[in-house]
């Protein structure tokens, strides 16, 4: 049985801001199996936002039907978590507080503590437990948004633009200890579904199994591709060529749209 | 995002530029307290003031010392200390534990916004003479007047506090599968603490007018009570003293609630700049 399997089907979103009718996404459709990584590319506006928000229940469909595992997303649920693209870290919380965010409510506290203290190892963090968000750097800070969506166990990890504040080298750190921390859940039993939201290509390239390229306004599916790179990857692919083909062609697609 | 949630960037330690600026900034303070009370003795021993009316600082401090040596001082400030307490742990809490509910049904803060507008806005020692007619002119009057005073302030802070919390943080929550009563107690609570030590802050100067004022009208004892009376029997010095007691009093509080509001501020990181 799979555990992380993802049906976007029609996905459409509207909704009214300031008065005004905004169609963010029409009729956007794919499937994810369980354990892939996929990369949702697209400019901004594009809805991208607003189609992950939707996978985590946040916001409604305005038609079609999101479905994990075969049941349909109605609103949060404990099988997908969402890092977001802001650390948005309580301040009155220490990292491990913040990490335990998510449990305290259905497991002890001693476990909660157990998974946190795990957590705070594998996204490298440890020396830092008791550490409150504004002593952390915005990596840091990152790190921990990401080990309190992985704290409560999800199938699907949701992931909007979370290293798009951060510079050139932490960022690319980062991209390559998401994979790393991905392949240890793998390795452990735990396959994780992951779609990460990006409007950086090559982030996107190095990333995913499949990147899908949304249209703008209204959010639409305009390509998806393959990346079928091995894993695991290491950062000097990104100075292959075939790996520059690949951020090419996505770029135009992505283009594509506006000249049209 | 509110300016002041943003997380400060540089750690802990302040710089030495502003620690320097800091102590000019206290020395300064200090300098200008001093030439105040200067200029005031000279205008004194130039004849310039009446002794009667006005004392001098010199006065004071002799009958400051006067005061404590002899005890007589200490029924009047225990009277004022215990109305004031009282009258501010009830007032503060309540005002705290109402400010919570009404902040977070918006449908109550919709009912009661215009009316709690207009009695934080409405100087509360208009009730007195109403106060009097409800509940006399004892201990409790006194009691009522800084509840009074210290309600609304802290009610209205707790008020905006709940409802400012940052929405990406109920956004966090909801998306962890928070229930609503555990989101109250774990985002919208600490979030309003800032704003509740503000309220606190304030209510601290608006509890101890009321409890001067209630004392000019109904005390035969308390801090009130004695400035009225050693001003009626011309011993301008004694009622000096006692208005230096009272300063100093609510400058500790008021100093005391700031601590916490630094220490909070930098725990969390917050940049709460005055």
């Amino acid at each position: 049985m799979s555990a992380g399997e993802l049906l976007i089907d029609d996905a459409t979103i509207r909704y009214t801001t300031g008065g005004r009718d905004v169609l963010a996404c029409d009729g956007v459709s794919f499937t994810v199996a369980e354990g892939s990584f996929i990369a949702l590319v697209g400019q901004s506006g594009c809805g991208k936002t607003s189609l992950l928000y939707a996978m985590d229940g946040l916001i409604p469909l305005t038609r079609g039907r999101i479905s994990v595992n075969g049941s349909t997303v109605e609103g949060p649920g404990k099988n997908r978590a969402l890092v977001f693209q802001s650390p948005t870290l309580f301040p009155w919380r220490d990292v491990t507080g913040n990490i335990t965010y998510g449990i305290e409510g259905t497991t002890s506290k001693a476990q909660a503590n157990r998974v946190a203290s795990e957590l705070v190892e594998l996204v490298g963090l440890s020396g830092f437990e008791r550490h409150h968000p504004h002593e952390l750097s915005g990596g840091m800070q990152q790190r921990v948004n990401l080990a309190r969506a992985l704290a409560v166990d999800p199938d699907v990890l949701l992931l909007d633009e979370p290293f798009s504040a951060l510079d050139a080298q932490t960022r690319e750190n980062m991209q390559r200890e998401l994979l790393r921390i991905w392949r240890e859940r793998a390795a452990g039993g735990r396959e994780l579904t992951m779609i990460f939201v990006t409007h950086d290509i090559p982030e996107a390239v190095y990333l995913a199994d499949r990147v899908i390229v949304l249209g703008s306004r209204p959010g639409h599916v305009r390509a998806d591709v393959a990346i079928d790179f091995p894993r695991p990857r290491d950062l000097e692919l990104k100075r292959d060529a075939a790996f520059q083909e690949h951020v090419e062609r996505i770029s135009l697609l992505l283009d594509g749209q506006d000249t049209a | 995002m509110t300016a002041s949630l943003a997380p400060a960037s540089t750690a802990r330690q302040r710089d030495p530029e502003e620690r320097r600026r800091s102590r000019q900034r206290s020395l300064r303070g200090l300098a200008g307290l001093v030439l105040f009370f200067a200029v005031w003795q000279v205008l004194f021993e130039l004849h310039q003031l009446n002794p009667l009316f006005v004392g001098s600082p010199s006065g004071m401090a002799r009958s400051l010392y006067h005061l404590f040596a002899t005890g007589s001082i200490w029924p009047d400030l225990r009277e004022s200390g215990i109305e004031f307490v009282l009258g501010f742990l009830i007032g503060a809490g309540s005002g705290v534990l109402l400010g919570v509910l009404i902040g977070w049904f918006t449908f109550v803060d919709d009912f009661l916004d215009p009316l709690i507008a207009a009695f934080y806005a409405t100087p509360y020692v208009a009730f007195l003479p109403l106060i009097v007619v409800w509940l006399g002119i004892g201990v409790w009057a006194k009691v009522a007047i800084v509840v009074w005073a210290a309600f609304f302030a802290v009610l209205i802070n707790t008020i905006a506090g709940v409802k400012n919390t940052p929405p990406e943080y109920l956004r966090v929550a909801r998306s962890f599968c928070i229930p609503r009563i555990t989101l109250l107690r774990t985002v919208v609570i600490p979030s309003a603490v800032p704003y509740v030590l503000a309220g606190l802050r304030q209510s601290i100067g608006r509890g101890l007018v009321g409890v001067i004022v209630a004392e000019f009208f109904l005390a035969s004892k308390g801090i009130g009570f004695f400035i009225t009376s050693a001003t009626t029997t011309f011993r301008a010095n004694d009622a000096f003293a006692a208005i230096f007691i009272t300063a100093v009093v609510g400058l500790a509080l008021v100093r005391g609630v700031g601590v916490i509001e630094r220490r909070v501020g930098r725990r969390w990181g917050l940049t709460t700049k005055s």
